[in-house]
């Protein structure tokens, strides 16, 4: 669980100073589509309200986009299987270009989300990967 | 199906409560909680700033010098400008484009939110000084008589400037060579757009452009002359009422980590 605290750390700091791709989007996503447990909303909700702070965004703002968002990923998992490199792929370039627009003023936004989607479908293959050594467990994400 | 509805009133819970901390944050009611976090969580985020800022400051120091040594020519230039314009209308003190050092205050850039090294450049920073230190929305910030932005929001401890190269930004400019008059609007990337040039006024390329100012009664707005940038592209077509330029800064906003505000 550590491992996941200090990853939405380094997220959070790298998203709100040195870059505007939407790296806790990506994050949230990946582990929403691996794990798929209902922790992620209060870990969602609060890691946005820290990144609303730090880059004086109204507070709630980034907490209710991924609020919304995550909730609609986990909607999909009713119908279709989420834990594809596909749906990874267009959820955060879809997902990145609605942040963009919501938002505002973000320069390129078409490229910024066509690199979040690379980023995050790497990520997931380095998960995917890394499930074969049982991280999933390691983390505790296969409880209950 | 159990799963299904723990599932969905857990995001209902906190899409709620979300919801109402941001309509109470638009409200203005979370301003002062904002501020004391922000002033907990910003040294964090200002130190991963500093040590990304100071990698690409290595990476570019032969050009950060020639850049330094252009900003100083461009200064004199502007200077020779302004002593001459003084000599000609006499009295005319104000031409002067130096700030008084009591009105400049030194702020540390501790973000830039819409920034990725070598893909885009930042449209805006956040810095150290808020309304405590008696920044107010509206202020310029400058960095060796260089316009960097504007104030657009502010809080106890912080500040937003959006950059002169922001899609939001927008000023009445002058040419520092014939005076003539236009709109500078900043187009997202490192340019700026000079617009709403007379025809029959003469813009070239490689001139200065400088703010003409915009300062209210309470001296809260864009001081005159300050520079913008110069110009790299004019287009003049007769068919048009206007005439059109391109402007870059003579800053690399990348590469600041200190800038300057000015406060009445």
């Amino acid at each position: 669980m550590w491992l996941i605290v200090i990853l939405i750390l380094i997220s959070t700091l790298l998203q709100a100073s040195v870059t505007t791709l939407p790296l806790i989007i990506l994050f949230f996503l990946n582990v929403a589509v691996v794990a798929k447990k209902t922790w992620i909303f209060p870990a969602s909700f609060l890691t946005g309200l820290a990144l609303d702070v730090l880059l004086l965004n109204p507070m709630g703002k980034t907490s209710l986009f991924l609020v919304i968002f995550l909730f609609i990923i986990l909607l999909y998992d009713k119908k279709f299987d989420i834990q594809t490199f596909p749906f990874v792929f267009l959820a955060s370039f879809i997902g990145s270009l609605i942040y963009f627009i919501t938002m505002g003023h973000i320069p390129n936004i078409f490229t910024q989300a066509i690199i979040s989607a690379v980023i995050s479908t790497l990520s997931f293959f380095l998960l995917v990967t890394f499930n074969k050594i049982h991280i999933k467990e390691r983390i505790g994400f296969n409880e209950g | 199906m159990r799963k299904k509805e723990n599932f969905t009133s857990i995001f209902l819970f906190f899409f709620i409560f979300a919801l109402i901390i941001f309509t109470l944050s638009k409200l203005g009611y979370l301003s002062f909680p904002a501020s004391i976090l922000q002033k907990a969580l910003s040294p964090l985020a200002g130190s991963v700033f500093s040590t990304f800022n100071f990698f690409s400051n290595e990476n570019n120091s032969a050009i950060g010098k020639l850049s330094d040594q252009n900003r100083a020519l461009v200064k004199k230039i502007i200077n020779e400008g302004a002593l001459k314009r003084e000599n000609s209308a006499l009295a005319d003190q104000f031409a002067t484009t130096s700030i008084r050092s009591q009105t400049l205050l030194t702020a540390k850039i501790v973000g830039a939110p819409s920034f990725i090294p070598g893909v885009s450049p930042p449209q805006s920073f956040i810095i150290d000084k808020g309304t405590g230190d008696n920044v107010k929305v509206g202020n310029a910030v400058i960095y060796k008589d260089n316009l960097v932005g504007k104030i657009v929001e502010s809080n106890l401890y912080f500040s937003k400037i959006d950059l002169i190269t922001s899609p939001s930004f927008s000023s009445t400019v002058k040419t520092l060579r014939t005076q003539a008059i236009g709109v500078i609007k900043g187009e997202g990337e490192k340019k700026m757009i000079l617009d709403n040039v007379l025809q029959s006024d003469d813009i070239k390329i490689s001139d200065i452009i400088l703010t003409k100012g915009d300062q209210d009664i309470k001296g809260i707005g864009l001081p005159p002359d300050l520079t913008l940038g110069k110009l790299i592209s004019v287009g003049k077509k007769p068919s048009n009422l206007f005439q059109k330029g391109e402007v870059v800064s003579f800053l690399d906003f990348s590469n600041l980590s200190t800038v300057f505000v000015i406060r009445y």
